[in-house]
């Protein structure tokens, strides 16, 4: 079993998530702001006609100074059956894992709760971690769904 | 191979029941004229031949053999109307129109289960057959949509089953030669059916297996079809029946088709489904049995209109980036962009125009109503329809029946007095109801008037009191009385009968022409008649919204829910501790909003610098403070839910000219919000 992974960078670390989650990526471009939702919650773009909502994961997981340059990109992901842009430092590259490369995550200090990370891989000497996209999308903390937003 | 005849089924619903409007109306034009132009009376009622034929025809192939076995008789019946032999006049307009009422409760069961009341079609075909001039002339026999020949030498459509022997191949046949054959004779269309295929271990390559469907549409004498089989041997099977002409002008009874076996209902139910389809294009080209009609999914037409929407959002970008180039060096793409924007302009009016229907389909059934009503109450009521052409969102009108139909209930049973009142009141005994549409503007303005009695405040008082929407001593007058009658819980009708007053009032009603971004005006002279005049959007997806601006941000306020826009003069804003702040405003105080609060927008103008912006929503006003007003635009309604949530005071988003998001204020949410 091979898996296919986009990899990112959030602040100093290395991200991967399952890349048949990921519709496109596009240059940062300042989304419409909407008040009354969370400040991770940059606002939402027009992607060719439709809404779509921009999160800023470096804010939510308290990643770095979230600064906006040229790197700055968003993955459109088509997770949920809806579509959603996550803010990253940058793209770094695509790469296939064998599967019993990954290794699971220990309970560890980090900033993502593990819960969300299917677990971690060395690639280039390097630690990258996998993201469970789809469970931290549709997490109650993260109220992009309304279901999951209602106990507020 | 398996047809999943189903498919057809949406269509033949949807026909089938436009047939019996049309139906309907040509009945109700019948009756209403009398003895009027005899060639327009005899037209109207081929055409009603012609619609009863084609829902039997198709209800046949389909398999829907209660609605086929009953228009048949409604049909055996109109064949002697067609001939004359019998007036449609009267009593047989009343079983026609009663006929067509089951046929529709048929295909209402077909379509969505539910039992149907047999008994009701044996008295309404008892009756069709006593109306009838020669009561054992009519056949009682049901023959769906086939056994009907040729008259002469015209078209006829033959359809072949052929099931050549195993040994066809061996015996030097070659059937593509006889289709080629059968295809210089006229129109035909072979399917292969290969279930006769054994598995490849058993495969003989000298064998045949296969057997063919053929549907021939020709002037060819059926005899001559047959020679070309002739030579198949006596082991093939050949099939040949004979479909009725592509026009039916004149039925001829005929002895009952060959019956395929069992084995083949599918393939001919299959041919059968092919032949609707063909008889479709035939019908373009001249016939009119069949509307033009395309019944397209409105997916695929909100796609397409979506798609229209980013055409013209990409042009308006193209061309603010052309105004930044050197003009003398653009001057060509200049051109080409006006063209551009011509042909865009144009396809997006063409995409829009598909989902719009006349409002007639919408006042249509309104005849029909009035007529029922009539009768029963002994009112007579003549109804007159103008600007049914006036064309509305498909979806606007399918919301829009509901509202109307009670308000035209309210006029017959509230508003039009019976003939002897009306006399004593120095009235003509007819009454008039009429029901009038017109554009204006983005919007259309549908009135329903009557000449009843109007309204009477007094009694509107007395049940105000009653309903306790009124204190003791408080008298009104009619302006009053007509803004009460839209109260929830006020129903002026004495008795809770058939027609209206089944607890849902007139309130229900201005509910739902709201939530359609509607407005609703009643008015009334008391003893002369009542009018109530709706203004609606064209469409929901597009609505008029005036673009604000609250500090670097810019939202969309929908002008349907703008009462008017005003300077602030502080002299007029009172706070109240603990309770927000109020606007007097012509001695009214009403809640103010401030929008940057809301929306927690810093850099926003103060309240001197601002503008106030008077909303209305569900009867109530609030006043929002904005900084300023930039234009009035046409927005698409985009949803924020589909890939996000619901927003607190955001009713949707939209895409400006020039691509950006702008969201639009929910005004209901932002006065319920004033209010607690």
């Amino acid at each position: 079993m091979k898996r296919e992974l986009l990899t990112f960078t959030l602040g100093a670390e290395s991200y991967g998530l399952d890349i048949l989650k990921v519709q496109e990526i596009r240059g940062y471009e300042p989304p419409t702001r909407i008040a009354n939702t969370p400040d991770f919650i940059k606002g939402v773009i027009n992607l060719r006609g439709h809404i779509v909502p921009i999160v800023d994961l470096r804010v939510k997981l308290s990643l770095g100074e979230a600064k906006f340059d040229a790197s700055t990109v968003v993955i459109i992901l088509n997770v949920l059956g809806r579509v959603v842009g996550v803010v990253v430092d940058g793209v770094s590259d695509v790469i296939t894992l064998m599967e019993d490369a990954i290794k699971p995550a220990p309970e560890f200090g980090a900033v993502l709760d593990t819960q969300y990370i299917l677990g971690l891989a060395t690639v280039e000497s390097q630690l990258l971690i996998l993201i469970d996209i789809e469970k931290l999308m549709g997490s109650r903390e993260m109220a992009l769904v309304a279901e999951a937003a209602e106990g507020e | 191979m398996t047809i999943d005849l189903t498919r057809f089924h949406e269509s033949f619903f949807t026909e089938s029941l436009e047939a019996l409007d049309a139906t309907e109306a040509h009945l109700l034009a019948l009756e209403s004229q009398g003895g009027g132009d005899a060639s327009e009376a005899s037209e109207r009622v081929n055409a009603i031949f012609r619609a009863v034929h084609s829902v039997k025809g198709a209800a046949g192939s389909l398999g829907f053999l209660p609605i086929a076995e009953f228009t048949h008789h409604l049909e055996s019946f109109l064949d002697h109307a067609r001939k004359g032999s019998v007036a449609v006049t009267g009593s047989a307009v009343d079983a026609l129109l009663a006929s067509v009422d089951h046929a529709r409760s048929l295909l209402k069961s077909a379509r969505d289960g539910g039992a149907v009341d047999t008994h009701r079609a044996i008295l309404l075909v008892e009756t069709l057959r006593n109306l009838s001039p020669d009561n054992a002339g009519v056949s009682s026999r049901p023959s769906p949509g086939a056994a009907e020949a040729a008259p002469g030498d015209s078209q006829a459509t033959y359809r072949i089953r052929f099931e050549p022997s195993v040994d066809f191949f061996r015996s030097g046949n070659d059937p593509l030669r006889m289709f080629k054959v059968l295809a210089e004779m006229g129109t035909l269309e072979a399917q292969a059916d290969v279930s006769r295929l054994p598995p490849p271990e058993q495969f003989d390559p000298e064998a045949c297996y296969l057997a063919w469907d053929l549907i021939l549409t020709t002037t060819t004498p059926r005899a001559d079809i047959e020679e070309v089989f002739a030579w198949a041997g006596d082991e093939s099977r050949v099939v040949i029946e004979e479909d009725g002409p592509a026009e039916a002008p004149v039925k001829v009874p005929e002895a009952p088709p060959v019956e395929p076996p069992a084995q083949d209902r599918r393939a001919t139910d299959r041919r059968q489904g092919d032949r609707r389809r063909e008889r479709r294009v035939e019908d373009d080209v001249g016939g009119d049995l069949r509307t033009d009609r395309l019944h397209v999914s409105r997916d695929r037409v909100d796609e397409l209109i979506n798609l229209v929407g980013e055409l013209v959002i990409t042009k308006t970008m193209l061309k603010q980036v052309v105004s930044t180039l050197d003009p003398a060096a653009v001057e060509r793409l200049e051109q080409s962009l006006a063209n551009l924007e011509r042909n865009t302009r144009d396809i997006q009016d063409r995409v829009m125009s598909i989902r719009m229907l006349p409002m007639s389909h919408a006042f249509g059934r309104f005849a029909r109503l009035v007529r029922d009503v009539g009768q029963r109450t002994g009112k007579q009521v003549n109804i007159t329809v103008t600007g049914g052409d006036a064309e509305l969102d498909k979806s606007v009108i399918e919301k829009l029946v509901d509202p109307l139909t009670h308000l035209v209930r309210n006029a017959l049973d509230h508003g039009i007095e019976t003939p002897d009142e009306r006399r004593a009141a120095g009235k003509p005994e007819m009454a008039t109801l009429a029901l009038h549409a017109e554009h204006r503007g983005g919007h259309i303005e549908i009135r329903v008037s009557d000449d009843g009695r109007g309204i009477d405040p007094e009694r509107v008082q007395a049940k105000a009191r009653e309903a306790g929407l009124l204190s003791e001593n408080e008298t009104i007058d009619v302006a009053r009385a007509c803004e009460l009658i839209f109260e929830p819980g006020f129903s002026t009708a004495a008795e809770v009968g058939e027609l209206s007053g089944r607890g849902v009032g007139l309130d229900v009603v201005r509910k739902n022409i709201q939530a359609l971004s509607g407005s609703l005006r009643f008015e009334s002279e008391p003893g002369r008649g009542a009018q109530v005049v709706l203004r609606l959007p064209l469409t929901l997806a597009i609505i008029d919204g005036m673009l604000v601006t609250v500090g670097p941000d810019a939202y969309i306020v929908p002008m349907t829910s703008i009462v008017e826009c005003l300077q602030p003069d502080p002299t007029t804003m009172k706070s109240i501790a603990g309770r927000g702040m109020l606007v007097e405003l012509r001695g009214e105080y009403l809640p103010l909003l401030v929008l940057s609060q809301l929306t927690a927008t810093e850099g926003a103008a103060s309240f001197e610098d601002g503008l106030l912006l008077v909303l209305e929503a569900e009867g109530n006003k609030v006043a929002l403070l904005v900084d300023a007003l930039v234009g009035q635009e046409q927005v698409v309604i985009k949803s924020l839910e589909r890939n996000y949530r619901k927003v607190g005071y955001i009713a949707g988003a939209t895409i400006l000219g020039e691509g950006r998001v702008t969201l639009i204020l929910d005004v209901a949410s932002l006065v319920r919000a004033a209010r607690e």
